[in-house]
């Protein structure tokens, strides 16, 4: 693919990635194992995921890296794998791409809580994004997303730590709830705070993942968008997830998100993927309405 | 010296003030067991009130128990000489197969807010290691948290391991967690659901106090 995210978005709405992480469960992803490993232990697994949503119409691929920092690995005992681990997320994504799609570099939270109210420095949580970055950028990824984020300094952080290594672009979204005051992320930021702060950080586009539906979504690009026009990414939920004979199943189908997907255009994004329970079905579904238009 | 400084330092979440406070009021010849319930816990109750409704969010609530467990170092041996003994004791944990433990800290450092002993498994923990350091620490409660739709299970296997011993009226068990919903609790027969960690102390008030 010629054009880079950025100029791809301002010649069409573009459709995003789908889930990894739920879908790992149906290929046999028990509680406990680190779905990043999978890069090394079951490349083909994760080979076959990235050619499903390519094949699905997707316009990117995300890389196997959301949780691949030394301080999320380590508590699985693998932060020494670490540049493996990256390396070969970039490797599976990149063969699946190919000429046909772009590759974006996932990055998710550490998992570890900042000063003062938490135990680890900010220095702490830069060098763990610069090495994942620095590996990210030497396999080669055409941008970045920074996603799932709660704490709006851990994100700083994160997007400061890719642009010291690359001049690709940056996207990042925040995970908001719904609660007595509306949208809010974990620790507080209201969508409108995220689309400020997160531009202010050096991010090219912003917006949100996991949420709970497409509605939601739409509820939190429409509040952002009120402080940056470039408040377009959307990558919802397929619903909230129901526990059934032990498996979690989520309510939305590729129907219902397709619906949903076109509400998102509607209410202005520009990139609308999928987390958690959506599946290349989902995808594809989503994408007739997407590029439909 | 005012209790109600004291209980507002901790609201604010001032690691420092609270701290220094604490040592006046114990100087001041203020009884442990005054302070400990007149401002610390009762400032950690308001704590919780404004997180239940949005007011404050996880930041502030964590200060506020960092802020509380400062005064506690302090506070502790003062208490133990006076034989002032804990609310009541609780298991807690982030279940077997999940590494994810901010939440279950945040119920830990509000629970131990409300002046309960809090026995903390960590991550990953198996049903058996619940089960067996309830009896071990003869707690009455087994809180446990989780963040993975693939983890949730075990939290059913512990009620389910709970009954099978006999335990389920000594024992009470609450769950909480991203994916985890009061009808997934009262599905396995977990005795509560907490939304958020303010409602944990409040169904471990319920549970050990009645």
């Amino acid at each position: 693919m010629s054009m880079d995210l950025l100029e791809l978005v301002n010649s069409r709405p573009i459709l995003g990635d789908g889930a990894m992480g739920s879908i790992l469960q149906e290929r046999g992803f028990k509680s406990g194992d680190c779905p990043e490993a999978w890069n090394l232990d079951r490349p083909e697994a994760i080979l076959e995921i990235h050619q499903a949503y390519r094949d699905a119409g997707c316009d990117y691929v995300e890389t196997n890296t959301f949780g691949a920092s030394t301080i999320k690995l380590a508590r699985y005992g693998l932060d020494a794998k670490v540049d493996e681990i990256v390396a070969a997320g970039v490797d599976l994504a990149r063969r699946a791409a190919g000429d046909t799609c772009l590759v974006g570099a996932s990055i998710g939270p550490t998992g570890a809580l900042l000063e003062p109210y938490g135990d680890h420095t900010r220095d702490q949580l830069a060098e763990a994004f610069g090495r994942a970055a620095t590996v990210l950028e030497r396999e080669g990824v055409d941008f970045y997303l920074i996603e799932t984020m709660s704490d709006l300094n851990e994100a700083a952080l994160a997007i400061a730590a890719v642009k010291e290594v690359s001049k690709k672009p940056v996207a990042a979204t925040m995970s908001f709830t719904k609660g007595a005051k509306g949208h809010r992320t974990m620790m507080g930021t209201s969508p409108q705070e995220a689309g400020i702060e997160l531009i202010k950080a050096g991010a090219d586009l912003v917006g949100t993942n996991c949420c709970s539906g497409p509605e939601a979504a739409a509820e939190i690009i429409t509040e952002m968008a009120q402080s940056t026009p470039l408040a377009v990414i959307a990558q919802p939920n397929a619903g909230l997830p129901e526990l059934k004979d032990g498996r979690a199943s989520y309510p939305e189908s590729p129907e219902a998100m397709a619906e949903g997907a076109g509400n998102l255009l509607a209410c202005g994004a520009r990139v609308i993927g999928g987390c958690c329970g959506t599946t290349p079905a989902h995808m594809a579904s989503m994408g007739s309405v997407i590029k439909g238009r | 010296m005012e209790l109600a400084q004291l209980k507002e330092a901790v609201i604010a979440g001032d690691m420092a003030r609270t701290k220094s406070l604490t040592e006046e009021a114990l100087e001041a010849g203020i009884e442990p067991a005054s302070i400990l319930n007149d401002a610390l816990i009762s400032g950690m109750d308001k704590v919780g009130e404004l997180f239940k409704v949005n007011e404050i969010y996880v930041p502030e609530v964590l200060l506020a128990a960092k802020s509380m467990q400062n005064a506690m170092g302090v506070l502790k041996p003062r208490l133990v000489d006076s034989g002032i003994q804990p609310r009541g004791k609780i298991v807690v944990g982030t279940v077997r197969g999940d590494l994810h433990d901010i939440g279950k800290n945040l119920v830990a450092m509000m629970l131990e807010g409300a002046g309960f002993e809090i026995i903390d498994l960590g991550n990953d923990v198996p049903a058996e290691k619940f089960v067996e350091a309830a009896v071990e620490n003869d707690a009455g409660v087994i809180g446990m948290s989780a963040l993975l739709t693939t983890t949730m299970h075990v939290m059913k296997e512990t009620v389910e391991m709970l009954g099978e011993k006999g335990l389920s009226d000594k024992v009470k068990t609450m769950i909480g967690g991203a994916p985890v919903t009061a009808s997934f609790a009262s599905e396995i027969g977990a005795a509560g659901y907490g939304d958020d960690a303010a409602t944990a102390v409040d169904l471990a008030k319920e549970f050990l106090e009645g």
